[in-house]
Formats: C-alpha cells, sequence, structure tokens
C-alpha cells in the first residue's frame, strides 16, 4: 500500500499545472457552480483552450482523439482543474455524446459530429426525462415513427438542461411500442434543434436561473441517418454512459473549496464573544464534515487504483455518488446556516453581501445543488443499485 | 497510489483467516468468557506460533520487522473472525514502548517473549488520553540511590488482570511521562479484575505505594511522552482495522439474514426500505476502511502531524460508522438479534468496548481541530 504518486504520474501534475498558470485566464478563475450552468460562453472559450493541446478529449478513445490516459492521470487532471478553479467541461457534449458517436456512430456520423464537437459548433442537450418518465426511464413515451428515409417524432421531453442554448440534443425515442420489453423498443437519436416542429419552453427553477426547459416535438421529422446504434438498441448506448468514467463524481477538490468558503464566512459571525467559527457546536460540525471529505477523498483514490487494475466494481460509481452529491449538499447547508440572514436575501445583484466578501453565490448554488441527488440517475436509484449488488448471491465484504 | 495487500501479506491474511474462523467461528457455540480465556492460553500460543505477533516486532528480537501496513492486515482479519486476542495491547503497544524507549537488556528480556506468546502485557496510560484532561493517575517518585515509588489509579485497564507484566505511564507527557514496568504478581499491587464489556479481561488497577529501583523504568525519565504517544497512535490505527473487519462481518452477516429470513412471503432483501439502509451501511463502512488504510500507510513515518491527523480522523469516521453498522445489524437481525447465542452482538459489543480506548472521538475530534492550520488546506 502506498500513497504517492509514481515519478511519470508527478511529472504528469507538474505539467497540467504548468498549462494551468500560463492558460488559465484570471477572469476564468472562480467561476461558480452557477455561472457555469449559465454562461456557456466560459466554458466554450476554455473549451477551445483546452482542445488546442488535445486534452479537451484526452478521454476518447484513441481513433478519435483520445490520449490513453490512465484513471489516475485523468483523475490527476481534473483535481488540478478544480484545484485551479477552472469553468466545467461540458458533461454532454464532451463526457457523454462524443463517446458515444466513438463508440456507436457510423464513420460518417463521427466525420460530422466529432469535429463540430470539439470546436465548440455544437452544443449539445440531453433528451432523456419525460413528464411521465424520470427515474424509471425506460417507460418514455416520445415517439418515432418510420416513414420513408425519416423518423417522425412527436411528444415531449422535460427538465432538458441546455435545450434554450443547445443546437443539437441526444434523444431516446421509443421506435417500438410493441416490444416484449419497455427498453427493448427505445432508439436514440441525435436531432437538430432548428428543425420544424420543435418547440422549447423554459423552466425556471428554485434558484432563480434558466437551465431547465421543456421540449415538444409536434411530428417532427428527422432523417433516418440521424439514428445512432442502430434501432431499438437505444437502451443499450443509454447504458454504455454508466460505464465511461468514474473518476471527478465525487470532486472533492470543490467541495473542499466550498467548505472552506463556509468556514470564511462563519469566521466572520459573531455568535457571543466569540466568531461561529470558533463555537464549538458549528466547528464540531465543521470538522466531521472535514473528515468525511479526507474519507471520500481516500475512496475516489481507492476508486481509481482498483480502475487503474481493471478491478472496478460495479457498485463504485453509484456510491462515490450519493457520497459526493449528499456531502457537498451539508456542506452548502452549513455554509447558508455560517451566512444567517444574508441567506434569506433573494441571490440576486440586489442582495447585500456579506461583511465576509463570500457566499454571494453560496444560496443559490445550494438551491441547485438539491438537484445534484436527482439528476443522473436520483440518489434512491443509486441505492437500489448498491443494495442490489451487495445482495448478490456471492457477494462478500 | 497503491491499496492492494501485496502478495506475501495476502498469502498471511488468507492463513490467519483460515486460523481465526477454525477456532473463533466456534465463538457463537462457546461461552463468551471461556472464548476470552482460550484466546489468552492455547489459541494465544497457536497465533503466535504462526507468526501473527512477531510479524510486528523488530527483527533484531525473534520478529519479522513488520510495518503499519502490517499491522492494518492482521487487524482487519482479527476482527473479521472475531478473534479475540490481545494482539494490540502485546504486538504494537508493550512492544512499541519497549522497542522505542527500552535498554538493550529490557528489549531481550521481552521482545523475544512478546514475539512466542509468553509474556503477556496490560498498559496502563493513565488516562491520559481521556478528554477533558485529568490530573495524571499515576505519580512517580524518585527516592534517591537509584529508589523510586509509584502510587495512584486507574479504574479501567484492559487485560490487567491476565498479564505477566503491567507497564504503567507515570506523570503526563506535556510534564513528563515515565513508563514504570511491573510484574502483575508484584506483591504491592492491587487489582480488582472484572471484565470488559466485550467479556475480555480488565482491572482497577490501584497502585497504593509500590517502590521498585531503576530497573524497572522503561526509557528516560519523564521523556518517554513522545514515545508513548506515538506508539498509542500506532494502536489506535490498529484498532480501525480491527473495527473494519468487525464492521465487514457484520455486513456480511446482515446480507445473509436478509436474504435468508422470510417475511410476508419473501425473502427481507426484497424491502427497499432494508435495501437502502443496507447501501448506507455500507457506505460509511468504506468511507471509515478509506480512512483507516490512509492512517495505516502514513504510519510507516509515524509521529508526524501528517499520521496524527490521519490516524484522528480515522478513528472519529470509524466511531460513527461503527455505531450505525452495529445498532442497523441488530435492527435489521430483529429479535434474533438481541441473542447472546449470535456472533453479532459480541462484535456489536467489542465495537462499543473499544470506542473509547486509545482516546475518544470527542478527543480525536479535537486533536484533528488542533492539528489543522486552516479549515480547508
Amino acid at each position: 500500500m502506498d500513497l504517492t504518486l509514481t515519478p511519470a504520474e508527478l511529472a504528469f501534475q507538474r505539467q497540467v499545472d504548468e498549462f494551468l498558470q500560463a492558460e488559465l485566464k484570471p477572469e476564468w478563475r472562480g467561476v461558480s457552480d452557477i455561472d457555469n450552468r449559465t454562461r456557456p460562453e466560459i466554458m466554450a472559450a476554455w473549451q477551445a483552450v483546452l482542445a488546442a493541446k488535445n486534452w479537451l478529449t484526452a478521454g476518447w478513445p484513441a481513433a478519435h482523439g483520445g490520449l490513453g490516459w490512465s484513471p489516475m492521470q485523468h483523475h490527476i487532471f481534473k483535481e488540478a482543474c478544480s484545484q485551479a478553479r477552472a469553468p466545467k467541461i461540458s458533461t454532454m457534449s464532451i463526457g457523454m455524446i462524443g463517446p458515444l458517436i466513438c463508440v456507436f456512430g457510423n464513420p460518417e456520423q463521427q466525420a460530422f459530429y466529432l469535429p463540430r464537437i470539439i470546436s465548440g459548433a455544437d452544443i449539445w442537450c440531453q433528451g432523456f426525462s419525460e413528464p411521465g418518465a424520470g427515474s424509471d426511464l425506460a417507460s418514455l413515451k416520445t415517439a418515432a415513427r418510420r416513414d420513408g428515409d425519416d423518423y417522425i417524432v412527436s411528444g415531449q421531453k422535460i427538465w432538458t438542461t441546455y435545450a434554450h442554448v443547445a443546437t443539437k440534443m441526444f434523444c431516446l425515442v421509443r421506435t417500438d411500442p410493441h416490444a416484449a420489453r419497455p427498453q427493448a423498443g427505445i432508439s436514440m437519436l441525435l436531432i437538430d434543434m432548428t428543425l420544424h416542429g420543435i418547440t422549447v419552453r423554459p423552466i425556471h427553477t428554485i434558484d432563480g436561473e434558466h437551465h431547465f426547459n421543456e421540449v415538444f416535438f409536434d411530428d417532427v421529422r428527422v432523417p433516418v441517418s440521424c439514428l445512432l446504434g442502430g434501432e431499438h438498441k437505444g437502451w443499450d448506448v443509454a447504458r454504455a454512459l454508466l460505464a465511461f468514467e468514474r473518476s471527478g463524481i465525487a470532486d472533492v477538490v470543490a467541495a473542499r473549496q466550498l467548505l472552506g468558503d463556509a468556514a470564511a464566512i462563519a469566521a466572520g459571525e459573531m455568535l457571543g464573544s466569540a466568531s461561529l467559527l470558533d463555537s464549538e457546536d458549528f466547528n464540531n460540525r465543521l470538522t466531521k464534515l472535514e473528515i468525511a471529505l479526507d474519507a471520500l477523498e481516500i475512496l475516489e483514490l481507492r476508486v481509481m487504483d482498483a480502475a487503474e487494475r481493471k478491478a472496478a466494481r460495479d457498485h463504485d460509481a453509484s456510491m462515490l455518488k450519493i457520497l459526493g452529491s449528499e456531502l457537498k449538499q451539508k456542506i452548502h447547508m452549513l455554509g447558508i446556516e455560517a451566512l444567517g440572514i444574508f441567506a434569506s436575501a433573494w441571490p440576486d445583484d440586489d442582495a447585500p453581501v456579506h461583511p465576509s466578501g463570500s457566499g454571494d453565490k453560496l444560496v443559490a448554488d445550494a438551491l441547485f445543488a438539491r438537484a445534484t441527488s436527482i439528476y443522473g440517475g436520483a440518489n434512491e436509484v443509486q441505492r437500489n443499485i448498491v443494495a442490489k449488488i451487495l445482495l448478490k448471491s456471492a457477494f462478500e465484504i | 497510489m497503491d491499496f492492494q495487500y501485496s502478495a506475501i501479506q495476502n498469502e498471511f491474511r488468507a492463513t490467519l483467516r483460515r486460523f481465526i474462523a477454525a477456532h473463533a467461528g466456534a465463538a457463537a457455540k462457546t461461552n463468551p468468557r471461556d472464548n476470552a480465556r482460550r484466546w489468552r492460553t492455547d489459541l494465544w500460543t497457536e497465533i503466535a506460533a504462526l507468526g501473527a505477533l512477531a510479524a510486528l516486532l523488530p527483527e533484531a528480537y525473534d520478529g519479522m520487522g513488520g510495518d503499519s501496513v502490517d499491522a492494518l492486515a492482521i487487524m482487519e482479519e482479527a476482527g473479521r473472525g472475531q478473534a479475540g486476542a490481545p494482539i494490540i495491547e502485546n504486538a504494537i503497544v508493550a512492544a512499541g514502548v519497549i522497542g522505542r524507549l527500552g535498554s538493550a537488556r529490557q528489549k531481550q528480556q521481552f521482545l523475544p517473549a512478546i514475539a512466542a506468546g509468553t509474556n503477556k502485557f496490560a498498559f496502563a496510560d493513565g488516562d491520559m488520553l481521556a478528554p477533558g484532561g485529568a490530573a495524571p493517575a499515576f505519580k512517580l517518585t524518585d527516592l534517591g540511590g537509584g529508589k523510586y515509588r509509584v502510587a495512584g489509579r486507574q479504574a479501567f485497564v484492559a487485560e490487567a488482570s491476565d498479564c505477566d507484566h503491567l507497564i504503567i505511564a507515570c506523570g503526563a507527557p506535556e510534564t513528563g511521562l515515565t513508563l514504570v514496568c511491573l510484574p502483575r504478581n508484584h506483591e504491592t499491587i492491587m487489582l480488582r479484575p472484572f471484565r470488559s464489556l466485550d467479556d475480555r479481561p480488565a482491572a482497577s488497577v490501584i497502585l497504593e505505594s509500590v517502590e521498585l529501583d531503576a530497573a524497572g523504568i522503561i526509557g528516560p525519565e519523564g521523556g518517554a511522552g513522545q514515545a508513548v504517544s506515538t506508539v498509542l497512535d500506532l494502536a489506535c490505527a490498529a484498532q480501525c482495522a480491527e473495527a473494519a473487519g468487525l464492521m465487514a462481518s457484520l455486513l456480511n452477516q446482515t446480507i445473509t439474514h436478509l436474504k435468508t429470513r422470510t417475511q410476508f412471503g419473501q425473502p427481507l432483501a426484497n424491502f427497499q426500505a432494508l435495501q437502502h439502509r443496507l447501501a448506507d451501511m455500507y457506505a460509511a463502512y468504506e468511507l471509515s476502511l478509506s480512512l483507516t488504510y490512509k492512517a495505516a500507510i502514513l504510519g510507516r513515518q509515524p509521529g508526524t502531524a501528517a499520521h496524527q491527523a490521519a490516524v484522528s480522523a480515522a478513528k472519529v469516521q470509524t466511531a460513527e460508522a461503527a455505531r450505525l453498522i452495529g445498532h442497523e445489524a441488530i435492527q435489521m437481525h430483529g429479535a434474533m438479534g438481541m441473542s447472546l447465542e449470535l456472533p453479532i452482538g459480541h462484535a456489536v459489543k467489542r465495537l462499543k468496548a473499544m470506542e473509547p480506548q486509545y482516546g475518544a472521538a470527542a478527543y480525536h475530534l479535537r486533536r484533528y481541530q488542533s492539528l489543522r492550520t486552516a479549515p480547508a488546506a
């Protein structure tokens, strides 16, 4: 057992740090969670810098620009970016649909879509959830009926992040309503958002922002050439997403920064004659969260270590997702508590700033962070997955 | 980054697991007190012969020079098999302080005997890690002419009623700590034996006025504090490893119960309320195990601030996980979980009994706070 990085990993870490030092502009640093979600132009500019270095698609298959980084290298890269408070990289474009097209796309699709993803010409959104299909995704109803060289798509998607700025959507549709199992009749279509018959309506969320949308399909003609991975094979394509990456799920570095923000706020709040941070109750709760983060940091490294040896377990990603999202929510709540009455102002530019100077985006971020235990498979579903594996016949800890 | 045991460690783990399972597997059917006695007599000799004690001792004294990760491997198995042997008290605490502080003669006298399992120790730490900073429990007086007197009392000293020698920490680390070694059958030592919650031999140690000469002092007079603190940290980390083994065992037993116990016409495993709680128990186990690994790995450079912080973090996280997993294991076993005939109750009591040892979670939470310079480094 050993906690140190290899000389090659240390050299890689230095290389990443130097790159970030040279290329990450000051105005991009410290972009808050909310800016990451609502100002896609920052994300696009940062992705262009990464693309020039060939690092944007480091995790893709080698034939399509991947660099064959080890799981630990990906981890090092993501941690360094978080440490430098770099903007996020688009999960949907770079993390999801790019790799899916690499694996399931035909040569024509790869030649058309992949360069546009890398250059940022396309922004992608994910058309999975529907009003009647959330955690139970396989019950989705949006229909795609074959008509010559087209599918005619009708139905509705909802909670579609970025649909209002996206140029493309990867969309799960039902192509066989009579399939024996609901999963068997689903296909994935790559849909141009400018097609006639698509209507996008905003949904404003509790943080006061616009990330979500409803998307309506009213007999939209989508060419059959936009089918990804074969007709009725959409469920297999979507499931492949689960296996792509385990690194960066928990984002301990960002959670640690958030904890630091909460501590800075608490240091400026008085409780009796001492600061809130110095009160035993608050300090103990903060310390327990800090220790839990220490633990999560090592757990994530253990998962990376297992992935290096191709021994990652099926429930690792679910466990990291549960722990990471819920721990960060607890830290958010501690920060809100520290803000006191300042947390009760509507979180826009008019709100008074806490004397510590910290926490102006904390309330909005904390509100949106409630979504982290819902999206990507609600934590209840993740707990189902963990329990299912624990209760498998041969499993022993 | 490597969180795997070496091939040699894995081989030793497998040997230990087989040995413990062959004997401790009977724990449920044996009288627990009889079980505890055997882990200090015939099974103690056998586990010593396997090398479980020698593994952690210096090579110069019949040991194999193992480190804190070897201790992790051994104690995880001891916990998993619920082996009630006093490995930590002897191979880590007694051997640790004698190895660091003892004279050549003391090392030669005691370390090979610890390795062979022929001389058992108890360590009275004088409650030095009790929260609240109580006054030192034991006081050493230099009578001059190479003569000393020690007096004091400590209510709970693990293994004190079933050992050959007692090591007593006199004074406090901050003001000068001195270690004294006395044979248990010394005529002026008074012991009030009792069983610990986990059926182990313990005693109140009462020293009215015990006289000894310089040969009974281990290490420099007043200068043992740092070495003792380091050894107690190594012991704390090893006990977290034992706790991890116990928690793994509780999880495995609970999983088996959920799969086999039928109610309302179906196995308990079908009920989502139980599935989700099981997932949370497992996540708590993995989190605390992660910090126990970290503490064991950093234990190779013991006594550093990083090692101390890692030990304290491991203890805090382990105490929390142990409560959750222990109580949920009993709850999910239903009334069966209340029975003394099931091993789970014994595992839960072992976890509870060790919680205040080598510094309770409250002590370690405070120490973790004092070690960090900023809340988010």
